[in-house]
């Protein structure tokens, strides 16, 4: 099926296709996998970025403890820079999930603003908890120690007015004087270390200063009114204390409470989004993993597909080559070995093979023609053969009269019978003659053909008609009438030759025509396609079946005792062959003369020079 | 010999100088041989036939046959000799200007008794006459097979 369709396309395209369908099958396979990496190295990118997020995100936890822990050292140092340095942290934070939220392609967006949004409650927390140490601060630098100085000024000035005698009194106040310095001394331990037992102390330094206050109010001679103004005062001063207290209960509540759960919960949806990327990520590193088994499956099985189609294509492209190709080499051989008989494939495509095909077949014509001549060859051969044979013994023929009749003069001689012997000396000048004639004969042979036949149109008619005039003296003298047709054909041929034909025709009529109601010889003309017959009938006793070839040999005659060599019908042939032409003796009816057909071919070709090598026959 | 009988000789020749150079020579050999010439092929098939038909005619007591022959040639007429049961014991002497192998091949394998070569030299032609004559004259030639005189 395949290498049917194959034989159809020539061979330069077969090849040109082979390739291009090769190539294009391993194109469609190089975009395949050229898709399937790009998927590929768009899915490892991803799980680039992913990493980084989750560093990112990982990141933040510790972002957050730093915070917390410089809100800690702000809260128990007051340093200003701890609290900017929250801030810092903060918008780095803030800066990172920006980030985040600018690439990502994800889902993640709403544990995004979750985490911002306690990211931000917790900085807002912070916030509350400055203002708050900023007024506990103001407090304490502030009232509280206003409230302290009012009360030991009041209790001094009282100290100053009581009298020397009055030492109890005196002991009191100084009583006094020393638990607030105790309140004091307790309240700015607390303020220092936020331990809470320096509270209680401090207001147990209270509820012992009022004790004392109470017990000089019991004393008949007191100075009731400053007593009054110092109570007043140290509830001022308590309650100063208490609210700074207070305050500084409420922000470390926001720090170790509120801020802490809002720095744990930004932890924990920072670790909730880190752990949904990485399992993304991990979802995607799964499918990149499947994907890239799958492409290395699909190459695996494309490079051994592709193996087989172009395995299998170039075994049919170069078997459709190979199998010609050495049919045609076959061929050769046989061409080569001078077969005309090789058989040349079927080939019908024009291309190489074609043309191989083509050489193989001018080869044959070649050796067609090179068989055809070495035939012609050895027929000529043959017949040069015959040739030398025919004039070796017709020449020797004289010779043998010669010297025959020479031995007998010379016996008759010797005998004295001398009139005898002269009269035999004839016989061997005739037989000289002859030898002569039959040399003159064979130069005449040996030159038709050889000499240069300068051919042209002749008009048969004409021709004819001239011949007839040139030899009516001997026709008349042999009583033989020649009676010429008028519609003779024109030929192409030599007219020295023809007119030499014509001649030997007629001295043949002349040998053996004869009839009691004298001689005839009638010349007409027919033709067929390529050919024109010219016949010349004579009335004579014609000629038998068996000698119609054999006259034609040279040196042949029918009647030994004719006159003539046996020269003249085979200069006849020779010159009809070698105007691609012949003479033969036609079929005839008993009691008919002999009737000579005479064949000259219509088309004239180019090249008439190549002579049949006729040796010739005769008469 | 003693016996004098008149022999009968077959001369086949087509050319009549030739045909009276033998007449002449067989004559000077001997007057008891009659010599009968037939002038070509045809002439002598057909003297061949006859006598082939007729039981009471004699044969003739030597052939001389020359190959060169108008109509039939020497082949044809020593194969139609040579093939007949009634004149295959007829002495047959090809007696040719031919000295080509291949004429003298033939001849011998179609039984020619023996393959002359007519001689080209004045006094030769009579003594090869006689030679001829003088050899079947023995009447041995049922004695004779084919001579293999290749050079002659």
């Amino acid at each position: 099926m395949i290498s049917l369709l194959i034989r159809k396309i020539p061979l330069k395209k077969r090849i040109y296709s082979g390739y291009l369908v090769t190539g294009t099958v391993a194109l469609v396979i190089a975009l395949l996998s050229y898709g399937s990496l790009t998927t590929l190295a768009g899915d490892f990118h991803s799980v680039i970025t992913f990493s980084r997020y989750a560093e990112e995100i990982v990141s933040f936890s510790a972002q957050m403890s730093e915070m917390q822990r410089q809100a800690l050292i702000y809260i128990y140092s007051g340093h200003n820079a701890a609290g900017e340095r929250v801030g810092k942290v903060y918008a780095d934070m803030l800066e990172g999930i920006g980030q985040i939220e600018g690439e990502d392609q994800l889902d993640a967006l709403d544990y995004l603003q979750e985490t911002k949004k306690y990211l931000h409650t917790y900085y807002n927390s912070f916030q509350e908890v400055r203002t708050q140490r900023d007024m506990q601060q103001r407090l304490v630098r502030r009232e509280f120690r206003k409230q302290a100085t009012k009360a030991q000024l009041l209790i001094e000035e009282r100290i100053a007015t009581l009298q020397e005698n009055d030492i109890d009194s005196t002991l009191q106040y100084y009583r006094m004087l020393n638990f607030l310095l105790q309140i004091e001394k307790n309240a700015y331990r607390y303020f220092d270390s936020l331990d809470g037992s320096f509270v209680r102390a401090a207001t147990e330094s209270i509820r012992e200063t009022r004790e004392v206050i109470d017990t000089l109010l019991k004393q008949p001679e007191g100075d009731f009114e400053r007593l009054e103004e110092i109570a007043f005062v140290l509830t001022r001063y308590e309650s100063s204390f208490l609210e700074a207290v207070q305050r500084t209960r409420g922000y470390l509540y926001l720090v170790n409470v509120v801020m802490s759960a809002q720095a744990y919960e930004t932890i924990y949806q920072a670790k909730r989004l880190s752990s949904m990327i990485s399992g993304r990520s991990e979802h995607l590193q799964e499918h990149m993993l499947d994907n890239i088994t799958a492409i290395s499956r699909f190459l695996f099985l494309s490079a051994i597909s592709l193996l087989l189609f172009t395995g299998l294509f170039s075994f049919f492209i170069s078997r459709s080559i190979t199998v010609p190709l050495n049919r045609l080499t076959r061929t050769f051989r046989r061409l080569a070995s001078g077969s005309s008989e090789a058989e040349i494939p079927e080939y019908v495509l024009r291309d190489e093979l074609g043309e191989l095909t083509i050489a193989a077949g001018s080869f044959k014509q070649r050796n067609i023609a090179l068989e055809e001549s070495r035939k012609e060859l050895r027929h000529s051969n043959e017949e040069l053969e015959q040739f030398v044979y025919t004039v070796s013994h017709d020449l020797k023929s004289p010779v043998v009269t010669s010297m025959g009749f020479i031995g007998i003069i010379r016996k008759l001689a010797g005998q004295g019978k001398y009139e005898q012997a002269v009269a035999k000396l004839d016989r061997v000048a005739s037989a000289n003659e002859r030898m002569s004639q039959l040399i003159r004969d064979l130069l005449e042979l040996s030159r038709v053909g050889r000499m240069d036949m300068e051919k042209k149109l002749l008009d048969l008619n004409e021709l004819l008609s001239n011949f007839a005039e040139s030899q009516s003296i001997r026709l008349q003298s042999a009583g033989l009438s020649l009676l010429i047709a008028s519609d003779l054909p024109v030929i192409y041929a030599n007219e020295s030759r023809v007119l030499q034909v014509f001649e030997n025709i007629l001295s043949n009529a002349l040998k053996y025509a004869h009839n009691e109601a004298g001689g005839r010889l009638e010349i007409d003309a027919a033709g067929d396609e390529d050919r024109w017959y010219i016949f010349c009938k004579d009335n004579g006793p014609g000629i038998p079946l068996e000698f119609h070839e054999k006259i034609f040999g040279l040196f042949y005659r029918l009647d030994a005792n004719a006159e003539g060599t046996g020269v003249g019908l085979a200069v006849v042939k020779k010159i009809m062959k070698s105007h691609g032409g012949d003479i033969q003796v036609a079929p005839q009816t008993e009691g008919e003369g002999a009737v000579f057909r005479l064949t000259f071919p219509k088309h004239q070709p180019d090249n008439m020079n190549n002579v049949v090598n006729e040796s010739g026959r005769s008469e | 010999m003693n016996e004098p009988r008149t022999e009968q000789l077959l001369l086949v020749e087509d050319s009549d100088d030739h045909a009276e150079l033998a007449e002449f020579y067989i004559a000077d050999y001997s007057d008891r041989i009659r010599v009968d010439r037939l002038h070509d092929g045809a002439e002598a098939m057909s003297y061949l036939e006859r006598v082939e038909a007729s039981p009471e005619q004699s044969l003739p007591w030597l052939v001389l046959l020359d190959l060169k022959l108008p109509k039939y040639d020497g082949h044809e007429v020593l194969a139609r000799i040579k093939n007949s049961k009634r004149l295959a014991g007829v002495p047959v002497v090809i007696f040719s200007t031919s000295n080509s192998g291949k004429d003298i091949r033939r001849a011998l394998s179609s039984y020619a008794n023996s393959y002359i070569v007519k001689p080209m030299e004045p006094d030769r032609y009579g003594e090869v006459i006689s030679e001829i004559l003088q050899y079947w004259e023995l009447n041995q030639h049922h004695l004779v097979q084919d001579t293999g005189r290749s050079d002659a």
